[in-house]
């Protein structure tokens, strides 16, 4: 997640909105000074990125949707706050996160560890089939995880987060994040097998 | 082969990371309004706080104005009094002597003195007509004299006239058919007793003829404004109009001079 060279991410950012001839920088400037329609031009910028960051913390698109606007509205009261360092697109992505977990924190109380029998055999799953499946599937294997799975796993496996520091964002013990990891995996594990299976013909 | 654990973790982040999907259309005015409501509210909080402490310091000011001692002055009734008087006036008969006014003890019953004076005292308190002592009265009917002095007396002392009470009003009657110069001077001790009493002339002053807006403004409030205390009451004293008083029901704000 390094900040992309400016040149092809500037040409990227044309191609997809040809009417706004500004750098994230100078947009950045201009939301801070208060212009609405700047505003609305940084979150074209991100917001399909960031729908896809919220929907992999949500259970559907609407529960994303909420994510990603209560999100977006931290992400301006908190422009100002913004010094450049890293790559904007991070700092985005982390209050998107941030966002995300609170939804959660709001709506369930879903954050104490959800116990389950041990599950006493690893499941078995072919690393070549799972090259052929698909982004939305994948997506849709984490949504159906309990949130606190969901949470964890999301944080360690593609955010890059420590234990520490979920511990830290999600409000649980540190080994509360390694045992609702492992349970992520196992349970993500079974899913896969029995996707494989739908997918090529014979039982998980 | 097992799937390892970042194996697993690899598998999702490779395909997840970079995912992306389209909001629906409205999930920016959502975060349009977000914004704006956040600052409405930064800017329509400070309004309220500041609106609220002017509306309490205005009110606390309001209770610790030193309210002028209960002012009784009915103007129309001391108009008319003085209207009354004027003609019995024997100024000979007044005469200021100073010394016996201690004689004057207080504690004297009730109202004992002519109708004419009575009447005025009556009206001067502003309505709050003391029961009146007419049995007491007769004693001194006889003696026209008496009368006269009396409203001699009241009538020199014009600013006071006021400030006469029935109960000061008794000791001159009773005084009076013995010590003369002690009843006189008494209206001296009397109004020292009393509050400071100003003459409110704003009444009077509707009568006049309209000199500035104030004037005007006081005109067309008495017209609709039959309370005492008019909603605005304007004074020109110095020839610029002043607002003297207020009215606003629960606010009553009102200068004496």
């Amino acid at each position: 997640m390094q900040p992309s060279p400016p040149a092809s991410h500037l040409t990227n950012k044309y191609k997809m909105f040809l009417e706004q001839t500004y750098t994230i920088d100078e947009l950045i400037k201009r939301c801070k000074a208060g212009e609405c329609k700047s505003q609305e031009l940084l979150y074209k910028q991100f917001a399909s990125k960031m729908l896809g960051v919220c929907l992999r913390y949500a259970t559907d698109k609407m529960e994303a949707e909420d994510m990603l606007q209560n999100g977006f509205i931290k992400v301006f009261q908190k422009l100002a706050d913004y010094r450049g360092e890293g790559s904007f697109e991070g700092w985005i992505r982390r209050i998107m996160v941030h966002s995300s977990i609170e939804h959660y924190r709001k709506h369930h109380k879903m954050m104490q560890l959800v116990e389950l029998d041990e599950a006493g055999s690893e499941a078995w799953v072919n690393p070549l089939a799972t090259a052929k499946l698909e982004a939305n599937d994948l997506l849709v294997l984490i949504q159906q995880l309990s949130p606190g799975y969901r949470i964890v796993f999301n944080l360690y496996a593609i955010e890059g987060y420590s234990h520490k520091e979920i511990a830290a964002i999600a409000g649980i013990t540190e080994g509360a994040s390694k045992s609702q990891l492992s349970r992520a995996r196992s349970v993500l594990r079974e899913q896969i097998i029995k996707l494989e299976g739908k997918k090529y013909g014979y039982a998980g | 082969m097992d799937m390892q654990d970042k194996e697993l973790d690899e598998l999702f982040r490779s395909k997840l990371d970079s995912f992306e999907a389209e909001p629906s259309a409205n999930t920016w005015p959502g975060i349009a309004a977000g914004i704006n409501a956040g600052g409405q509210k930064k800017t329509v909080v400070p309004m309220l706080g500041i609106a609220a402490s002017i509306i309490v310091l205005v009110g606390i000011a309001v209770l610790f104005i030193p309210k002028k001692a209960p002012v009784n002055v009915n103007g129309p009734a001391k108009h008319t009094f003085a209207k009354t008087v004027r003609p019995t006036v024997k100024p000979a008969t007044v005469t200021n002597t100073p010394g016996p006014v201690q004689l004057a003890s207080v504690n004297t019953p009730r109202v004992k003195h002519s109708p004419v004076v009575r009447s005025a005292y009556v009206r001067s308190v502003n309505g709050e007509a003391k029961p009146v002592d007419t049995t007491a009265q007769n004693k001194i009917a006889g003696n026209p004299a008496d009368q006269t002095l009396i409203t001699a007396t009241v009538q020199k002392q014009e600013g006071l006239i006021k400030a006469v009470v029935p109960d000061a009003g008794t000791q001159l009657t009773t005084k009076l058919s013995t010590d003369e110069p002690a009843f006189i001077a008494k209206p001296v001790l009397l109004t020292g007793q009393l509050p400071p009493v100003k003459t409110d002339a704003t009444p009077v002053k509707i009568k006049h003829r309209i000199h500035s807006l104030g004037d005007l403004i006081n005109t067309v409030v008495a017209k609709v404004d039959k309370r005492q205390d008019k909603f605005i009451v304007f004074s020109d004293d110095d020839g610029d109009s002043n607002i003297t008083g207020v009215n606003l029901g629960i606010i009553k704000i009102k200068k004496g001079d």
